[in-house]
């Protein structure tokens, strides 16, 4: 067992946090208050190489390993970058992109990756439903055969990216008989026949990320573009979700780790009754709890991350109890963060009052605390001997 | 980063889990109702059972027959001893963790031998004596006070709620040492149970842990040698902070402990209890109670082997992060101790329910080795420090 980073990781946790601070924390005010996308700090993103991080370099990308990738996701949190930004990077490098990386054919592969590595056409992934989240298998949109080609008809919700997205990965069922192994990938391009997507939802949080639904109305999707082999939709699926673990919670951490550097400024700076709030151990008490979270929200996810390094299949218990963590304690001591800010953290221009809006999405994104917890009680009821 | 131990730790792990399982734990109820003579003959036994397993001295040097296991390696054995038996674990923390281990840093060859060895082999006790009716997580408030003399040292004080006592071979006690320029300065001094004018106190009665003996201690000018002082003089406040950090983890682990025993007992326990028909287990108020002690649990675990790595290392952030560990394992043990009397309902209430010891047990990890105030008020130093 060992718990330290190679002298690389910890040096371009550092780079990206520099730059973050300097290039994209400017921007993040603005961003998150109209909710609108920033193509500019899209573009900051893609300068550093951040939008295909770990794709092989033919593709565009940096070869990076996956612990590498939570580090930078870390850092742009704690560089103050608001979480839209940071979930839309997520579902288009990751949840997209890496499923086009790990199932798609070579001319696949080279046809989207390095346009999606740099920046110029956003990804997403469409596997969410009005009636189907979690549960995968529930899924309703079809995909009948045709000659040369599939006709697609169904409606995907909260697709993040989907609004901006020229390349989207959707799940449909081809086989309605087969259950989990009736449902397959396919990649649908912007411009695609009976493609279109819902007007951008105004969220609470990740404000500035475009989230709409996708409208399927008998899109006509070519043989070619079928991702995977036919039926392994629902595997396909599964392995998005060891980046939403990972990669997709970091950013969280990251962010709620500047909010502890912030909070504890503020508590030194900050003067009441003639001293600073910091001597008051009702606000110090609260930076120490930020604190253990902070440490400890760390290693569930660095977890994750090693193992996929390891080249194993997800932990699913590791899995749940990292996002179950980060979320269910990291709204509470997001909470507190805003309340050292007193009226001050009420405020927009105050980047504790996003982080606190944005963590909620911790809760919630990717599988619900709750789910998380039915997972966790399940699987320790498989494990009893 | 490799977050997984070795082949060799886990397979010696699963012989000494299934050690536990059969030869500590099916004691750890009558230890907890025994009276106090009758507890430290279990303790004894149990230590010497252990020492055999080189257990009792897992974090001392093989030199001194002890385990020279790193702290990060010792913890899941450390775990397997709390999950087992609270009591005998706090016992042998107070005697191996931290006497013994301060006389290996800091005591002679002869001390070693004498002292150390004992522990290592199961047939020595010691106590770790810092805490004074005056000073508790303040060390820099003790009474107790060293005065030179011809060739040696006078000890005179009284220090509270000392585990092991009565009934320790030798006592590591933290005092003042009286300079001639009106300057104190902390160290730690050995005194052996027969020296003159020391008396361990009647053990006290304690809510939790009720198998270790707690009592206080009373320094009536006790005369030691020379070499009784522990470490150069004014090292003792260097000396305390390291033991508590290392005090610290262990605690995690001892949280980890009741925890993990608190969770196997209630999971056991749901899935075979019926309500209305079917096992307690399909309620979600019971399962995802359960789910969340997993989670505190396995997150528990990883701060304290973090902490446990980063002291094993030399780390300066060893202190904050032991801290961290401490505190949220063990309010972590406090609140699944408390869940877990929750899953069994009236059952749990019964003081014949493992879970009733293990809720007594658990209130120790929030208060030991520093009260969960001490330990976010040490955090938050740390915290600001390094932002201002």
């Amino acid at each position: 067992m060992d718990f330290e980073l190679t002298a690389e990781q910890k040096m371009f946790r550092k780079v990206v946090k520099d730059f973050t601070v300097k290039n994209i924390a400017p921007l993040a005010e603005n961003a998150d208050a109209t909710g609108e996308f920033s193509w500019e700090a899209w573009g900051k993103l893609a300068e550093l190489g951040l939008l295909g991080l770990h794709y092989p370099s033919e593709y565009g990308g940096q070869d990076a390993d996956v612990l590498t990738a939570c580090l930078a996701g870390e850092a742009l949190g704690e560089g103050g970058a608001d979480g839209g930004l940071m979930l839309a990077m997520g579902a288009h490098t990751y949840l997209c992109g890496d499923t086009i990386l790990r199932f798609g054919s070579e001319e696949q592969k080279a046809r989207y990756l390095p346009k999606m590595a740099s920046g110029e056409w956003i990804g997403c992934l469409g596997l969410t439903e009005p009636d189907a989240g979690s549960d995968a298998a529930a899924i309703a949109t079809t995909a009948e055969k045709k000659n040369g080609g599939w006709i697609l008809n169904g409606t995907k919700m909260f697709i993040t990216n989907a609004p901006l997205a020229r390349v989207a990965v959707v799940f449909a069922v081809t086989d309605r008989n087969a259950g989990h192994a009736g449902i397959s990938a396919f990649i649908i391009e912007e411009g695609t026949p009976g493609y279109s997507t819902g007007k951008k939802l105004n969220k609470l949080c990740v404000r500035s990320s475009a989230t709409s639904e996708i409208i399927l109305e008998n899109a006509e999707v070519p043989d070619e573009n079928v991702l995977g082999p036919l039926g392994a939709g629902f595997l396909i699926a599964l392995g998005a979700l060891e980046w939403d673990r990972s990669a997709l919670l970091a950013p969280f951490v990251g962010a709620v780790g500047k909010s502890l550097d912030d909070c504890a400024r503020h508590a030194l700076d900050r003067r009441q009754f003639g001293r600073p709030i910091a001597d008051f151990q009702a606000i110090r008490h609260k930076l120490a709890d930020m604190k253990v979270f902070v440490e400890a929200a760390k290693l569930l996810v660095y977890r994750i991350a090693w193992n996929k390094d390891q080249g194993r299949t997800l932990n699913h218990l590791e899995a749940s109890v990292a996002k179950h963590f980060v979320g269910d304690w990291g709204m509470p001591v997001a909470s507190e963060a805003l309340q050292i800010f007193g009226g001050y953290g009420l405020m927009h221009e105050y980047p504790v009052e996003r982080m606190f809006r944005d963590v909620k999405l911790a809760q919630i994104g990717g599988g619900t605390s709750e789910i998380q917890r039915m997972v966790i009680s399940r699987i320790l009821k498989e494990n009893v001997r | 980063m490799n977050f997984e131990y070795s082949k060799e730790i886990l397979g010696a792990l699963e012989v000494f889990a299934e050690f536990c399982g059969r030869e500590i734990a099916p004691a750890a109820a009558d230890l907890d109702r025994a009276g106090p003579e009758e507890a430290r003959r279990i303790i004894k036994e149990n230590t010497a059972k252990l020492a055999r397993e080189n257990y009792t001295g897992i974090n001392l040097p093989e030199s001194l027959g002890g385990g020279g296991k790193t702290l990060l390696d010792s913890l899941p054995f450390h775990e397997e001893v709390a999950k087992a038996c609270p009591s005998t674990f706090i016992s042998i923390e107070s005697s191996a963790g931290l006497a013994a281990r301060l006389l290996v840093e800091t005591g002679t060859a002869g001390q070693q031998e004498e002292f150390v060895s004992a522990v290592t082999s199961g047939q020595s006790i010691g106590a770790w004596a810092v805490t004074e009716a005056g000073a508790g997580g303040d060390a820099q408030s003790i009474e107790t006070t060293a005065r030179e003399t011809d060739g040696g040292w006078i000890l005179d004080g009284a220090k509270k709620m000392i585990t092991n006592i009565p009934g320790a071979d030798f006592i590591v006690v933290l005092a003042k040492i009286e300079g001639g320029d009106g300057d104190q300065r902390p160290g730690f001094f050995l005194v052996p149970a027969e020296t003159p004018g020391l008396s361990q106190g009647e053990p006290l009665e304690t809510m939790g842990l009720r198998g270790a003996s707690l009592g206080d201690i009373v320094f009536d000018a006790c005369r030691l040698p020379g070499e009784a002082l522990l470490g150069a003089p004014g090292t003792g406040t260097g000396l305390l902070e390291r033991a508590e950090t290392e005090g610290r983890i262990r605690l995690g682990a001892l949280s980890t402990g009741i925890s993990a025993a608190c969770l196997d007992l209630s999971l056991r326990h749901a899935l075979t209890r019926k309500f209305r028909g079917k096992p307690i287990y399909r309620n979600q108020e019971v399962s995802f109670k359960i789910a969340d002690m997993h989670t505190r649990l396995d997150t528990s675990r990883q701060l304290t082997r973090y902490a446990a790595w980063l002291h094993d290392g030399g780390s300066r952030e060893a202190a904050v992060i032991a801290s961290s560990a401490k505190l949220f394992a063990g309010e972590s043990a406090v609140w699944t101790a408390h869940a877990a009397q929750q899953v069994f309902g009236g059952a749990g209430y019964l003081v014949s329910n493992e879970t009733e010891r293990l809720y007594r047990d658990a209130r120790y990890c929030e208060i030991g080795q520093g009260t969960s105030e001490i330990q976010r008020m040490l955090i938050a130093d740390h915290v600001l420090k390094s932002a201002g």
